[in-house]
Parts: C-alpha cells; structure tokens; sequence
C-alpha cells in the first residue's frame, strides 16, 4: 500500500511541471552571473588529466576554444 | 552525476567541434588525480583542467554562489547538510559554457543556475555559431513544402539540452504566413505534445518579411524561400535520491524497447502563392534519441575531495 502511494506521488512529480512556461523559461535561461560576451577571458595555465600543463594558446583551435566548466568528475 | 554523462557526451561531439575549428577543454575544482581516473575510465581524450583552487572558476565568475565557504553537500540528494563525510562545494563551478576567440575575447556564452541540466558540444556549436549537426535528420514534403526535421544529437542523457531544428523550403513564388499574421491566415506555428519525458522552451521564429497583398490594407508578415526555427528540449532530469521511482517512471513511461527517447509535435503553415492558398498542413515532426544511461559511478574512495583549500 505504502509502495502504491509512493508511486502515486512519484506520478504526480513526473507528470507535473511541463506546462509552465514561465518556470522553464527560468530554468532554461542563461544565469546573470559569469563573464559577459566581449569580455576578454582571463589567462590560466592549468594541469590535465595526464599532468601536463595546459595554457589557452595550447588548447585553441584556428576558430576559438570551447570551454566547459562542470561541478564534478567525482559526484 | 549529470557531469559525467556531459563530458562523455562531449567527447563524442569533440569531432564536430574539431572540424568547425574549435578546441575542446573543461574544467572542474576536482584534482588532477579525479580528473586522470575519470578519464581513463571513460576514455576521455580531451583536457580536463584541474582548478582545485577553484581560482580560474572565480576568474570566469561562475563559482557557485548557493555554496559559501564551509558548505558540505550530500551528493545523492544534493542537499547541503553539512554533515561529516559530505563533500565540501565552496569553489564549485555552475556548470557554464564558453566560446573564445582565438584573440581571447569571449564571443559566446552560456551560465546554468540549474545544476542538472548541461549542453551537448553539438548544441554549443550550433548556438553559438550556426554550425548545423546532421546527426539527427529527417524531410518530408506537404503541400509543396519541403520540412527537414534536424536535432542537435542523435544520442541523449538525463538533463542533456538538446537543440531541435525545423527547416522549411519553398519554391519560389510561394509564401507561408508568419506566427503573426492573425484573423483568418494559417500563420506558421509549432506546437510540442505534451509529455512528462522533456521540457521544452518556445521556439523562436525569425523576423518575417512584411509584405503588400492587393486583397488586404495592411502588410501581411511572410517567410519565402528557406525558413528555419529552433527551440530548445531536455530530457527531465529525474534522478533523486528522495524519489528513486522517478527514474524507473522515465525508464518506463519515456523508452521504447530498443532504449530510445521519442519526441513529438506538429507543425501547422498554409502555403499561397500570388494567386491562390493552398489547403493548411498540419506536419507531425518528431524526433528520437537514444537514450544514454546515467553513470553512477563516484571516484575512488581515496581520492575524493576532503578538505577545503
């Protein structure tokens, strides 16, 4: 019985929330913080996985670098 | 968690970048020795950069403002408990997309306040300079229409941002009416079916030509030629700690037998020429995924981040 109410509730969390456009809009939007475009980005030199030191001219290509900032390859 | 898929799915989008031009690096406040183990286990080719400092994530501005110094958070329910054996946060990035220049400037940009929702390289390169995947492709012709179905990727995981594309070509001298033109005209408009699988934002219509009809006062907005919308879907990123059933709903409810996520709509126009209307379409488009599992797996246990630098 416990498991069907959960699974109830669980229904109801996954079924909810798309139809509010507003909110998606806020969850999808790009964050008022960060570096704006034009800005000039800062130097780094900074180690790899393989221990090697890895600076901005050594990780572009001809056209730019793309440049990922994630939480964690741990958690 | 929703980290993890993302680096390997940049990993498989590295070629395309690559080709555009780009180079491809991320960086995290994980030590050398998490970001060695991760990519070997995952086969990770690209850099991955140390900041355990966090002092580059500062310098870019992206360090986590929620997490002020001495925060522990509970990784499974992402909740900040500060209990003994939680990881510390302070200096952790949102997770946050940079194009730059080869000059240095930035050109492009993109910040989530959401932790679990992450861009595909694909979608990064067509965001922030046009370059359209063809991973995930598909045409069909109605009433003299030509619409190409076109996705970002081909492949997709929890939370991933996925940048769908509807392409529609005319033959010259036909016109469709666009989303403004109101009263009795079929103006263009594409509508996603509701689903608990995705979220969806709006799609974004390019600026019509406004142009002069003999049968009507005012100037009626018209696409000719080739005209092309975009708008943004993710798959929900269901994975909780508190609601472990959420993802064996998804599991369920939004994969078919061979794994795939499907996503569906319709896309309504009428075509005219200067002499007549022809009779308004509606197009089902839709879109498939397959569907990338999450990874669960953490560091080792000797190797995680303990202490607060």
């Amino acid at each position: 019985m416990r498991f069907f109410a959960a699974l109830l509730i669980a229904h109801a969390s996954f079924a909810a929330v798309t139809k509010d456009a507003v909110a998606i809009r806020k969850l999808l939007s790009d964050a008022d913080v960060g570096l704006p475009v034009g800005a000039v980005a800062p130097e780094f030199k900074l180690k790899d996985q393989t221990g090697g030191e890895r600076d901005f001219a050594s990780l572009t290509g001809p056209h730019g670098l793309v440049l990922v900032f994630f939480r964690s390859a741990d958690w | 968690m929703y980290c993890r898929r993302q680096l390997v799915q940049l990993q498989h989008d590295r070629p395309s970048l690559e080709r555009a031009g780009f180079g491809l690096a991320a960086i995290s406040y994980d030590s050398a020795a998490v970001l060695r183990e991760f990519a070997s286990r995952k086969s990770i080719t690209f850099p991955l950069l140390a900041d355990h400092q966090s002092n580059i994530i500062r310098a870019f501005d992206v360090a986590n403002r929620r997490y002020p110094k001495g925060t522990l958070l509970d990784v499974n329910s992402e909740q900040i408990t500060n209990s003994l054996g939680d990881v510390p946060v302070y200096g952790v990035a949102y997770p946050s997309v940079f194009v730059i220049d080869p000059k240095g400037k930035i050109v492009w940009r993109f910040v989530s306040e959401t932790d679990e929702l992450r861009l595909t390289g694909a979608a990064i390169l067509e965001r922030s300079v046009g370059a359209i995947s063809s991973a995930n492709r598909l045409s069909v012709t109605k009433g003299r229409v030509e619409v190409v179905v076109t996705a970002s990727n081909s492949e997709a995981g929890l939370g991933n941002r996925l940048w769908l594309g509807l392409e529609l070509k005319m033959p010259p001298g036909l016109h469709l009416y666009g989303p403004q033109a109101g009263g009795s005209y079929h103006g263009l408009d594409w509508t996603m079916d509701e689903s608990s699988c995705w979220y969806q934002s709006e799609p974004d219509y390019p600026k019509p030509q406004l142009r002069h009809f003999p049968f009507e006062e005012t100037e009626l907005p018209v696409y000719q030629g080739e005209v092309r919308l975009n708008r943004e879907l993710v798959l929900k990123p269901v994975l909780s700690a508190a609601e472990p059933s959420l993802f064996r709903l998804f599991q369920n409810v939004c994969l078919d037998s061979n794994s795939r996520v499907k996503a569906s709509g319709t896309v309504s126009f009428q075509a005219c020429d200067n002499r007549q209307c022809y009779p308004p379409q509606s197009v089902p488009v839709e879109w498939k995924f397959r569907f990338l599992p999450p990874d669960m797996q953490r560091a080792s246990p000797e190797l995680r981040r303990e202490f607060e630098p």
